[in-house]
């Protein structure tokens, strides 16, 4: 029995979830919840039920017509490496909404809060399954709205009205500059349709095809938040409420990686892509000691992680940048274990904030005796972001790091890139230290970590635990989507 | 047989982090007697391990894409026995209340075991490096015994941070070997890297010998190893002090062939042998608290290992590798059983074990290592020598180095390792890192504050700001004046519409009014005159006269 039919519903099902929660004007918190959770739910188990048809054919499609004129269908294509971002974001995504039980977001108005976060998951899922460039622009955009929605409207502060603006300013720029490659795609060859457009790309002259990789890539990079267009991410991850800024830092930021695989790497030859392998390097390499510098200089706790995004994102794109086997499957495995460890952070700092009140580092201390099950979950998060054996980014990492020395571009760049990340166990450190040794502060803090985030918590860091000494199924999954993408790479 | 070896290897991994877990749950008198146990039962196994030969075990596991396999060779057996020796030693140290191994404690000596010895025997680099990368962070824990004391957790950070910072630099060269030779099998990559060119195997080495240094903790590295001394008890020291530089001693041991390969390397390793040599016994002329004693003697050991390493006999590499072990262990007990600091009892085992080499490798060695040999074990004894008569002379840390440098009547000697210990090991080293630390934090702050928030942050507000501003003064030059002007435009174009419609529309409209008004009323008047008269009928007669002619003319 083959479930390829199911596959829209990956998309629909979140759809039917808002239609049910904007309806359902006088739903509760919890009430709003479950249909949130049942939706991402839904669209969770499909994928799953896709894989062994997947196995057999290594791509299902489904495709409708939408407007027939322009050659634009509700095209949608499931591979290996789709599943691998599409699986990432839906679970990130059901975490958080789960996570969000224990905390006080979405207490009013807690429809449209689920709704937007079903959309916010829609616009990613959308982005990784697109199989049509106008489709993936729409989804991709969602993606943006949904989630500007969610600071302005959930964000803390007064402050999230211009944060959000900045957000909304700065990643639409990135978003144009992505806009500005598909129409030049579609004006040239007279389709949308990304199959089509892999197979025709390469035609392209050679100037075109590196000004279109620039943009794709320089676009994406916003997305990813690459120094120095890595800016609107401390605001917008800071005011964001704590669930909001676990989608943004564990999935959005995938989406980035995503676009940079699924468009220039895929349809343009390798020699296109090799004008710029020195210079994703460098960008990665920067990114990461930038932020790993921003990171130890920071006292806010959730700008800590904030900045250990822009230092990981880094990693990726050097990992990409090395154009190898290694590197680039180093970088989308990276992708998942980062957002299992970023979640984890994340949800440790948001039990942090919600027994301290606090967020400065340098108020908050000796936690572990009062909390040790938190101070072990953060102490794995800690150790699996310095890139910890047998924790995932251990496994990522050195792959990342090979593909650097099997590139042959600079042997230097991939040394420095390598002992730079000793600034990762620095901050890392730095952050675990100082919140959980010393002397308890501040005074009058809760007594005991929210149940109801605290679990979820749990799960996560078994999930990272278990990612780790099991990497088999994602390396095959990485391997099987990056061989269908560069069927002739080395 | 080689199942019996699987079946050791597996004891051997399995057994301690077990009886670890178990001895989480005991009483401490009965956790060290069960430790004891569990010691001399592997250093058993060991043994009959040892007897299945040389053995490679490849399992149906992998790692990344890679086999993991086990290579048993007597060389890793013995360092590895040697090791659990000095742990039987320093169980049976005898310790204060104090210093008991706590239930976590004995469960990180046990998986501390486990890895270390999977380091030992792996055959696949990778693995190697994640039990070495685990055996290291074990050494970092074993100082965290309280979660009140931050200070703790600066040793711990800093102990963590230079162990990884070596097992990076040992990373950097497997990665670039494995790109080179496609495989992480240790025998084939050590085997490729001898052919590969000279800069790669430079660079390569330089790497793994970097490992080496901080895991054996020589000078400058020897800083962590003093961190995790005051952390840790005798039993939880031997992590950081036999089982991590014996993982060293035979990393080194594994990439000798790389040293034999090149004459560039081997020059390197003996000019840092030589200098550390240098250094150490300087230093150890000021150091005499015994630890201080144990760090610097098993420097200078280690370095001696370096040098024989490079132009030794590699057949003898290993017994020289576990006599040094030995001699490491023997000087750590007489710190502990006794205060007198260095003698003869401490110098002569290395004198012994180092001559013991040199003549049973006599026939291989250069003339230079030979002489060079001779030329620093006399240093040695000259050294002890004049250390013992400083030391009648007074307590010369009691007297300070400032002070110290300032007597005359003190000898050049010790004046030059005043100045050492004040201006390497203290402020470059000691001091150095921690200002070193602070540098780094402190640019890391500026960075924060100039870069990313003034211009990133605020620099986004700041624009926003000017762009405001330019808005608000387009608005108000630009956008306002234009709509001045669009609005005189508008007046203008208004007034001239009105001044035309009044001029074209209204008044010849009214004029038109007025003149048809004259016209109405001069018809009134001019009818009111006509019909104010007599109707007179004789004018009649004036058309029908006209017609009459009209008539006559059409038809005459």
């Amino acid at each position: 029995m083959s479930f390829d039919i199911l596959l829209p519903g990956i998309t629909l099902i979140p759809i039917l979830g808002v239609v049910i929660l904007l309806i359902w004007q006088r739903a509760t918190k919890n009430q709003a919840a479950v249909i949130g959770i049942l939706s991402e739910g839904f669209a969770l188990i499909i994928p799953i039920l896709l894989l062994p048809s997947l196995r057999n054919k290594g791509e299902i499609i489904f495709s409708l017509r939408w407007i027939p004129n322009m050659s634009i269908s509700f095209s949608l294509a499931l591979n290996w490496l789709s599943l691998v971002f599409l699986l990432t974001e839906v679970l990130v995504t059901l975490a958080a909404m789960i996570y969000s039980l224990g905390e006080d977001t979405g207490e009013k108005n807690s429809n449209y809060y689920y709704a937007l976060l079903l959309l916010f998951s829609l616009g990613m899922s959308g982005t990784t399954l697109a199989n049509d460039v106008f489709l993936f622009y729409v989804f991709w955009e969602l993606m943006l709205i949904a989630s500007v929605l969610l600071i302005l409207l959930w964000g803390h502060g007064e402050i999230r009205f211009k944060v959000a603006l900045k957000y909304f300013i700065i990643t639409h720029l990135g978003s144009l500059m992505v806009l500005v490659c598909l129409v030049t795609l579609y004006i040239n060859f007279g389709t949308a349709n990304l199959t089509e457009l892999t197979q025709q790309a390469s035609s392209l002259a050679q100037n075109v095809q590196v000004f279109l990789t620039l943009f794709f890539i320089i676009g994406f990079s916003v997305k990813m938040a690459i120094f120095p267009l890595h800016i609107w991410l401390p605001d917008a991850h800071t005011v964001a409420p704590m669930p909001v800024t676990i989608i943004l830092a564990a999935a959005m930021l995938s989406m980035g990686t995503y676009g940079i695989l699924r468009f220039p790497f895929t349809i343009f030859p390798m020699e296109t892509l090799q004008n710029f392998a020195v210079w994703m390097m460098i960008g990665g390499l920067i990114s990461e000691i930038y932020g790993a510098l921003m990171a130890l200089a920071e006292n806010d706790i959730k700008r800590i992680i904030a900045y250990s995004s822009v230092s990981q994102m880094g990693y990726i794109l050097f990992g990409l940048g090395t154009l190898t086997a290694s590197g680039m499957q180093g970088s989308v495995m990276h992708v998942v274990y980062h957002a299992i460890v970023k979640a984890l952070l994340f949800m440790v700092v948001g039990i942090i904030i919600s027994v301290a009140r606090e967020r400065d580092i340098q108020k908050i201390s000796g936690l572990g005796k009062k909390f040790p099950v938190l101070c072990v979950c953060a102490a794995i998060g800690v150790l699996g972001i310095s890139g910890m054996p047998p924790l995932g980014i251990f496994n990522s990492e050195w792959m990342i790091f090979a593909g650097g020395f099997e590139s042959n571009i600079s042997t230097a760049l991939s040394v420095i890139t390598l002992i730079g990340s000793i600034l990762t166990v620095v901050y890392a450190l730095r952050f675990f230290g100082g919140i959980f040794f010393g002397e308890t502060k501040p005074e009058g803090m809760a007594i005991k970590s929210p149940r109801a985030l605290i679990f979820p918590t749990i799960a996560v860091t078994a999930f990272l635990i278990i990612e780790g000494l099991m990497p088999g199924p994602l390396m095959a999954w990485t391997i099987k989507g990056l061989a269908g993408i560069f069927g002739g790479l080395n | 047989m080689v199942d019996g070896a699987v079946f050791f290897i597996a004891s051997i991994f399995s057994l301690p982090i077990l009886v670890g877990i178990g001895l989480s749950f005991v009483d401490a008198g009965m956790r060290k007697k069960l430790l004891l146990i569990l010691a001399v039962s592997l250093l058993f196994s060991v043994f009959w391990l040892y007897r299945f030969g040389e053995v490679e075990i490849i399992t149906p596991l992998s790692f990344m894409g890679e086999e993991i396999s086990f290579s048993i060779s007597n060389a890793s057996l013995l360092i590895f026995f040697v090791s659990l020796l000095s742990l039987i030693g320093m169980i049976l140290l005898p310790g204060d209340a104090k210093h008991q191994i706590s239930g976590i404690n004995a469960l990180l000596l046990g998986v501390s075991i486990s890895f270390g010895f999977i380091a030992f025997i792996s055959g696949q680099f990778m693995i190697r490096y994640i039990a070495l990368d685990i055996v290291g962070l074990i050494a970092a824990l074993m100082v965290l015994k309280s979660l009140k004391d931050q200070v703790i957790f600066r040793s711990f950070t800093l102990i963590f941070a230079i162990l990884r910072f070596g097992d990076l630099s040992l990373l950097a060269s497997i990665l670039l070997l494995q790109s080179h030779a496609g495989t992480l099998n240790i025998t084939d990559m050590i085997n490729i890297a001898i052919t590969l060119p000279q800069n790669v195997r430079l660079w390569m080495f330089a790497g793994f010998f970097l490992a080496v240094l901080v895991k054996t903790a020589v000078w400058p590295f020897i800083l962590w190893m003093r961190h995790a001394h005051k952390g840790s008890n005798d039993a939880t020291f031997w992590v950081s002090g036999m089982l991590m530089p014996s993982l060293g001693y035979y990393l080194l041991y594994r990439v000798q062939p790389l040293i034999d390969s090149s004459g560039q390397i081997k020059t390197l390793v003996g000019l840092i042998s030589g200098g550390l040599i240098l250094m150490t016994i300087l230093l150890d002329f000021l150091d005499h608290h015994s630890f201080d004693h144990f760090l610097l003697m098993s420097a200078f050991s280690s370095s001696f290992l370096f040098a024989a390493s490079a132009f030794g006999p590699k057949d003898h590499l290993k017994y020289l590798i576990a006599a040094l072990l030995l001699y490491r262990f023997i000087l750590y007990l007489h710190g502990k059983l006794s205060s007198s600091g260095m003698n003869k009892f401490t110098t002569l085992p290395l004198f012994i074990i180092n001559a013991a080499f040199v003549v049973v490798g006599s026939d291989q060695l250069p003339l230079a290592f030979i002489f060079g040999w001779a030329a620093f074990s006399l240093l040695v004894v000259v050294w002890g020598f004049l250390r013992d008569q400083r030391l009648r002379l007074g307590d010369v840390r009691a007297r300070g180095a400032m002070t110290y440098l300032e007597d005359k009547s003190l000898d050049w000697i010790e004046k030059g390792a005043v100045w050492i210990n004040k201006n390497l090991e203290i402020a470059i080293f000691t001091n150095g890192i921690y200002t070193l630390g602070q540098a780094f934090k402190d640019s890391a702050n500026w960075i924060n504050e100039k870069i990313e928030i003034g211009i990133f942050t605020n620099g986004f507000y700041r624009l926003s700001d000017v762009l405001e501003g330019s808005a608000g003064w387009l608005s108000d030059k630009v956008e306002q004046g234009m709509e001045r002007f669009w609005s005189w435009i508008g007046n203008t174009l208004m007034k001239i519409s009105e001044g035309t419609f009044v001029k074209f529309e209204v008044e010849p409209s009214q004029k038109s009014e007025v003149l048809l008004d004259n016209a109405l009323n001069s018809l009134d008047k001019y009818e009111q005159n006509v019909l104010r008269k007599n109707l007179r009928l004789d004018l009649v007669w004036i058309p029908l006269f006209l017609l009459i002619i009209f008539v006559l003319i059409l038809f005459v």
